[in-house]
């Protein structure tokens, strides 16, 4: 109970503090920064790194305590919840740094050399039919929303407020200001909070039905959509707005219990990024506004000066040249001399062409599109090249030389480790027994932890030939940590079926 | 711990107690076949360490108390004319019947005196009028030096230190220990309570057991690595020697050896690491590190071949 108040407290300050922030200083930042959220480091590890799971905090409060989460014993083995590839999975999501983890699909072919692939297809047919029911109800939701959004486009009121948002999201280049101002004519006065509102609602009911599904990277993601469309396009949700998203945000990925330290950590990290965003991106601060007109306005003073002023009167130079054919049609006032006509000529090729100042625009946007678009999968692209490495430690493992799988093993065993956060640096492994969680390991472990750690000593440094008990032994080690650690890392490969839940992949 | 050894310790530690990690670090040198340097204040025992040395393994004792005034031939030896053989006579000095030579304070010798020393703890042998005359086996050398009263001494030359295997300190007793000890000293000498329980043969044996432990190339790379850095660390001005890299080696085998194993392991090195290097590490002067500070720095920094080969693993090196 304690926990929940201090959970909630410190979320309330959190949010009470980004109000006063963004009010005060105009920033949109708190979205992007409630975004960011469950990617910074420091944070996704105070959130997931010590998560169990779907138990409810209320259920087994006593059970919160985080090195109880290694004990709890589920009964099922390590490798039953993972279908693609566990060791990939726990890969990226802990860190790029860290290419241990793809340890656990080599497990699965290893200790159970006996059933190993028909597991392998069940699971992954369970993964697919809970993958096809959240997909049915993201894409009803995705439905709804589409038919509630066109209904409203009837209505006049909406239908401006929608045609001066575009207006505002394509403000880009002169060619496409001109198709907009054909097209796209609103009153300049057009109000866009309607359509804003109804984004959110959109917003609102995508995040309701990832929360159904449990899926809190789509949610993270359309938060993050949301911020940078605040903050690339300047449109503004009012503060409170703003405020209430964060905090629904922040409450819903804090659903789990908060430990005082975690949410110092989440302060300090979103406090750091609302800093630098507030401070590097212009148009999201107030003293970074004025920074970023006056570079806006240098643009347009270069562009106007290339093309001579011209800029403005398109249309005045179209009707003179008019006039003049018009003149010459009519057989009065005299034809052009060369140089006037060339002059002409030129300023119009200008007008005509988007200048460079706009080719940077455009291209600054595709790369803000691609980027945005491909940042989702590229822990993809990175997991088949880690799938091959651990294939490769598979074979060792299995390797007809028991001195060459010993120390394989046991470097897998190590890698799990310091995958959990126990590293011994550059200890050796013997000694490694002390930054091991003692609490939470099973009786004896750290006792087989050091003699099979001289085991490894004795494979990799000695000329004995060891035999096939030493690499019972280190498999029975390597088993036991996987279950140790499993429910920490049955998170993350929940997460990761969640994640790829969320791209449909 | 090999047994014979642990009965070794048992019976030193009768006479100097709560020391046991120092005897220890001795016993590996002298089974590495190397000179020990004792670099401590007066009156922790140094003395008393090799003579219950020399009790519990029968070794040949003796002791030279260096002064200004001795001179290179009361250590070697030299030769004489006899009158009746009308030739010369060689007259061994003190090195001769040694195996186990307690050089007190040897920073006071003259670095004359020191050099003759030094070239026999290389050789093995002494060299007196062209006639090379073999020392006794096993040959070990411990000397002292007080860093403490150091004025108008010659202090051990940088490369005189080198050839020195290990410098450790023995450091004071704690309450207990030092209370057992004055203890045990009320009515006899402890000394005369420690037992012979190895025999020259046994600990020559032992010796040769120890150059059969194997180093494999992980660990011969660890040793380079360090050494390696040594030199390249930006606080020093001499890094580690060759030879230091050939002593640490050693060392490592004979801690391998003593514990049991026939084999080197990572450990090993680093156990010894500090004890063996920290007499061939020469600072900046205007680096305000402590070479034990430095060294700590190169085991932190260098991968372990535990770490080395869990890296290469995993394709990082």
């Amino acid at each position: 109970m304690k926990r929940r108040i201090a959970e909630y407290t410190a979320v309330f300050l959190l949010v009470l503090a980004l109000y006063f922030f963004e009010n005060n200083t105009g920033t949109r930042a708190v979205l992007l920064c409630a975004a960011l959220l469950p990617f910074a480091p420091a944070v996704r590890r105070g959130l997931f790194l010590k998560d169990n799971g779907k138990t409810a905090p209320s259920a087994a409060p006593e059970n919160r305590d985080k090195l109880e989460l290694c004990r709890e014993d589920e009964p099922g083995d390590i490798r039953a919840y993972l279908p693609g590839d566990p060791v990939n999975f726990i890969h990226w999501k802990l860190s790029a740094k860290r290419d241990e983890l793809l340890v656990r699909d080599y497990e699965t072919g290893i200790a159970e050399a006996s059933a190993p692939k028909e597991r392998f297809t069940s699971q992954k047919q369970v993964l697919k039919a809970s993958g096809r029911k959240n997909l049915r109800i993201v894409l009803l939701t995705l439905a709804i929303c589409v038919l509630l959004f066109t209904l409203l486009l009837l209505i006049p009121a909406w239908n401006k407020s929608l045609k001066a948002l575009s207006n505002r999201i394509f403000d880009l280049s002169e060619r496409t200001n001109a198709y907009r101002y054909e097209h796209f004519a609103v009153d300049a006065a057009a109000s866009l909070d309607p359509s804003l509102a109804l984004l959110a609602l959109m917003a609102g009911a995508v995040i309701a039905a990832t929360a159904m599904t449990g899926s809190r990277l789509m949610a993270a993601v359309i938060y993050a959509c949301c911020a940078f469309f605040q903050i690339y396009f300047g449109i503004a949700f009012p503060a409170w707005l703003n405020v209430i998203l964060f905090a629904a945000f922040a409450l819903f990925f804090a659903r789990r219990p908060l430990e005082w330290r975690n949410a110092a950590r989440i302060i300090l990290a979103v406090s750091a990024i609302a800093l630098s965003v507030a401070l590097l991106l212009p148009g999201v601060h107030g003293a970074t506004e004025e920074a970023s007109e006056r570079a806006r306005d240098f643009f347009s003073r270069a562009q106007e000066q290339i093309t001579n002023g011209a800029t403005e009167q398109p249309e005045g130079i179209v009707q003179i040249r008019r006039a003049h054919t018009q003149q010459l049609k009519a057989g009065e006032g005299e034809a052009q001399t060369g140089r006037a006509f060339r002059l002409e000529t030129e300023l119009e090729q200008q007008i005509s062409m988007p200048h460079w100042v706009d080719y940077l625009k455009i291209a600054l946007m595709l790369f803000a599109t691609i980027a945005l678009v491909i940042l989702p999968f590229l822990p993809f692209a990175l997991l088949n090249a880690r799938r091959k490495k651990a294939q490769a430690a598979r074979k060792a493992f299995a390797s007809s030389n028991a001195n060459e799988a010993v120390q394989a093993i046991f470097r897998h065993v190590i890698r799990w480790l310091e995958a959990m956060g126990y590293s011994g640096g550059n200890r050796p492994y013997a000694e490694w027994t002390r930054v091991l969680p003692k609490d939470s390991l099973p009786e004896g472990y750290l006792e087989r932890f050091v003699s099979c750690a001289a085991l490894y000593e004795e494979a990799a440094y000695s000329e004995h030939a060891l035999d096939e008990a030493a690499r019972n032994a280190l498999l029975e080690l390597l088993n036991e940590t996987e279950q140790t650690f499993k429910s920490a890392a049955k998170f993350r490969q929940g997460f990761n079926l969640r994640y790829r839940e969320c791209l449909w992949v | 711990m090999r047994p014979q050894i642990e009965k070794v310790i048992t019976e030193i530690e009768k006479v100097i107690v709560g020391k046991r990690r120092e005897t220890e670090k001795v016993l590996t040198a002298i089974l590495a076949q190397g000179h020990i340097l004792l670099d401590d204040v007066p009156g922790v025992g140094k003395t008393t360490l090799a003579l219950s040395l020399k009790c519990a393994m029968g070794l040949d004792y003796r002791r030279v108390q260096f002064t200004p005034d001795v001179l290179p031939s009361d250590l070697v030896g030299f030769s004489v004319y006899d009158k009746a053989s009308g030739d010369f006579v060689y007259r061994p000095g003190i090195l001769n019947g040694a195996n186990l030579l307690l050089g007190d304070e040897i920073n006071r010798a003259s670095s004359k005196t020191q050099s003759a020393l030094l070239e026999a703890m290389e050789e093995q042998n002494v060299t007196v009028d062209g006639v090379s005359h073999p020392l006794k086996e096993p040959f070990i050398v411990i000397a002292t030096q007080n860093s403490v009263g150091a004025v108008g001494t010659q202090l051990l030359p940088y490369a005189q230190m080198d050839r020195f295997l290990v410098r450790l300190t023995l450091g004071y007793p704690d309450y207990e220990a030092q209370m057992q000890m004055l203890r045990s000293r009320q009515n006899s000498n402890p000394l005369d309570t420690v037992n012979q329980v190895l025999t020259r043969d046994e600990l020559l044996a032992c010796q040769r057991a120890v150059r059969l432990v194997t180093s494999k190339d992980a660990i011969l790379d660890y040793i380079t690595r360090l050494t390696f850095a040594s030199r390249a660390h930006e606080a020093v001005e001499v890094g580690i020697s060759p030879r230091g890299a050939l002593f640490l080696d050693r060392t490592a085998r004979a801690h391998a050896w003593l514990d049991g194993r026939d084999y080197v392991t990572g450990a090993d090195v680093r156990e010894v690491f500090k004890d063996v290097c920290a007499h061939r590490v020469l600072l900046k002067p205007q680096t305000d590190k402590t070479v034990d500070e430095v060294l700590g720095e190169l085991l932190a920094n260098v991968d372990s071949p535990d770490r080395r080969s869990l890296l290469s693993s995993i394709g990082k090196k």
